[in-house]
């Protein structure tokens, strides 16, 4: 049919074509929307041929097959479930014992939507090594938290926390998500690296594709990037947006051999990142500071040393405590803050 | 009243006859779709489709109505409403059955079962994996299980409009990412 028309407008004939099709679905729906059904299908052709399609999609997901249907029920729409938390611990063990002893087959059930998620943890200035149950390789970054739970038809992985560098065994049939506040990444065979910093994300890929999507990427087109290698998404939350750039394996994991490499970032996100590093935190006073750019590397191992040189690159003064650091701005009046 | 009149012989009125003609020429696709998206079934759209036609040359005085297109479509909703009734009771007739346990190869891992089905139904899960909890649970009481709104309302603790908000996110999304392989 119509294949030039702009994705955008595509998107927006699916949707009005669903929002038809739930309103027929009603059996009592009012006469007069059937009259504005016509209508609308009487407007353009390319109308009743989206519609036409939404309803053998409709028909198809209306007669999957009986494993199928039960599938999907138990992980989407799961029946109001018996508050299992409060269970006895030995009433959860019969429930076990039980699910074992019926076979596989219930394991099945159980496992494809909800493991028991695992978490690791790391301390601050400490890097971590883990290996998953599928042999994929998660390397933690320092004062990071990672939450994983692995089902049979996903990995999903949480960063809580930090940052953490994932090479992730490839399973088509086990999608490996990680989930980073508003952002999802979902990777198509992949080594990548994922920051979070208070509510902003970086993701930055050193091997393979992945798909990163904001929140809402489903009624927004634009929430979703597919990066491949040397690239880098970026999640703004000030201004709700995915950002595509560059990156350089350097950059993206020079953490890893105590590097943290920042191109353009925020001065209050490189502290933040620093921070899980450093000995003693480091405070940034006063919101002109936060803003500032700042584009070079950190050694983890000479963060003091890095901070005593700021005020050569900032209008900024340190000040060393026995507990925390403090940036502030300088006390004299001095040159509008520089960019580097 | 019978189902089986060829049109010419019903034809009492032939102005009538070459109206309701036009109506099917016109209307059939639409009426097709609409009958499809009631009751999920295209066979059961075709069947009832015509059954709908042959009531509308069957009428007694088709002067006395206003527009013929929607007496077309008030026809086909009725039918659709008796067929899904039908369907309901035959439902909780074979109730019974339907609660013992389904023998174990049922529930062999749906994608190993059709290697062709076995993408689609991954993106159809992937896809519902991308939506909110609430909008994927409602659309699959929905579509899947085929509950109604009002129902799914009151399980979800929504209005029955918020619920078919969901449904069309849900389904908009899902039938998009569908789209999207099998048109890469």
């Amino acid at each position: 049919m119509m294949a030039h028309t702009p994705q955008h407008s595509d998107a927006q004939l699916l949707l009005a074509a669903a929002d038809w099709w739930t309103r027929l679905r009603d059996p009592h729906a009012a006469e007069a929307s059937v009259e504005q059904w016509l209508d609308w299908t009487a407007q353009d052709e390319r109308h009743l041929a989206a519609f036409e399609t939404v309803s053998a999609f409709g028909e198809r997901l209306g007669t999957l097959d009986a494993a199928a249907r039960r599938q999907l029920l138990d992980e989407f729409a799961p029946p109001a479930a018996p508050p299992r938390r409060w269970l006895p611990l030995a009433a959860a063990a019969a429930v076990l014992a039980l699910a074992l002893g019926t076979g596989l087959l219930l394991w099945g059930r159980y496992a494809g939507g909800a493991g028991t998620p695992v978490t690791y943890a790391s301390a601050t200035g400490q890097n971590r090594d883990i290996v998953l149950a599928d042999g994929s390789q998660v390397t933690l970054g320092g004062a990071s938290r990672l939450s994983v739970r692995y089902g049979r038809g996903e990995r999903r992985v949480v960063l809580e926390a930090g940052e953490a560098y994932f090479q992730v065994v490839h399973d088509a049939r086990r999608p490996f998500e990680v989930a980073a506040g508003d952002v999802t990444v979902r990777d198509i065979g992949t080594a990548f690296d994922v920051r979070r910093t208070g509510d902003a994300v970086a993701v930055a890929v050193t091997r393979g594709e992945v798909r990163v999507a904001g929140p809402g990427a489903a009624s927004a087109p634009g929430r979703t990037l597919d990066a491949a290698a040397e690239q880098r998404v970026d999640w703004d939350p000030a201004a709700r947006t995915l950002r595509l750039g560059t990156v350089t394996p350097e950059q993206a994991i020079g953490w890893r051999s105590d590097r943290l490499e920042f191109v353009g970032e925020p001065l209050a996100t490189v502290i933040a990142n620093v921070n899980r590093y450093s000995r003693r935190p480091v405070r940034v006073n006063g919101t002109d500071l936060a803003g500032l750019s700042f584009t070079g590397t950190v050694r983890t191992d000479e963060i003091d040393n890095w901070l005593r040189a700021l005020p050569q690159v900032f209008p900024l003064q340190v000040r060393m405590d026995e507990h925390a650091v403090t940036l502030s701005a300088h006390a004299a009046n001095g040159p509008a803050p520089s960019r580097r | 009243m019978s189902q089986h009149h060829p049109i010419d012989e019903i034809a009492t009125l032939p102005g009538h006859a070459s109206r309701v003609a036009a109506l099917f020429r016109e209307h059939n696709r639409a009426l097709l779709a609409f009958l499809q998206c009631r009751l999920g079934s295209l066979a059961d759209a075709q069947e009832l489709a015509q059954e709908a036609y042959v009531r509308m040359l069957t009428l007694e005085h088709p002067e006395q109505i206003d527009s013929l297109r929607a007496f077309l479509f008030r026809i086909a909703a009725n039918l659709a409403v008796d067929r899904l009734r039908m369907r309901k009771l035959r439902e909780a007739g074979s109730a019974d059955e339907a609660a013992e346990p389904e023998p174990e190869l049922h529930l062999a891992p749906v994608p190993e079962r059709h290697a062709a089905a076995a993408e689609q139904w991954q993106v159809l899960q992937a896809a519902l994996r991308e939506l909110p909890a609430k909008t994927s649970r409602a659309f699959v009481l929905h579509a899947i299980e085929g509950r109604d709104f009002e129902a799914i309302a009151q399980t979800m603790k929504l209005s029955a409009r918020m619920v078919r908000y969901h449904v069309t996110r849900a389904l908009a999304h899902c039938r998009a990412r569908v789209a999207e392989r099998e048109m890469p």
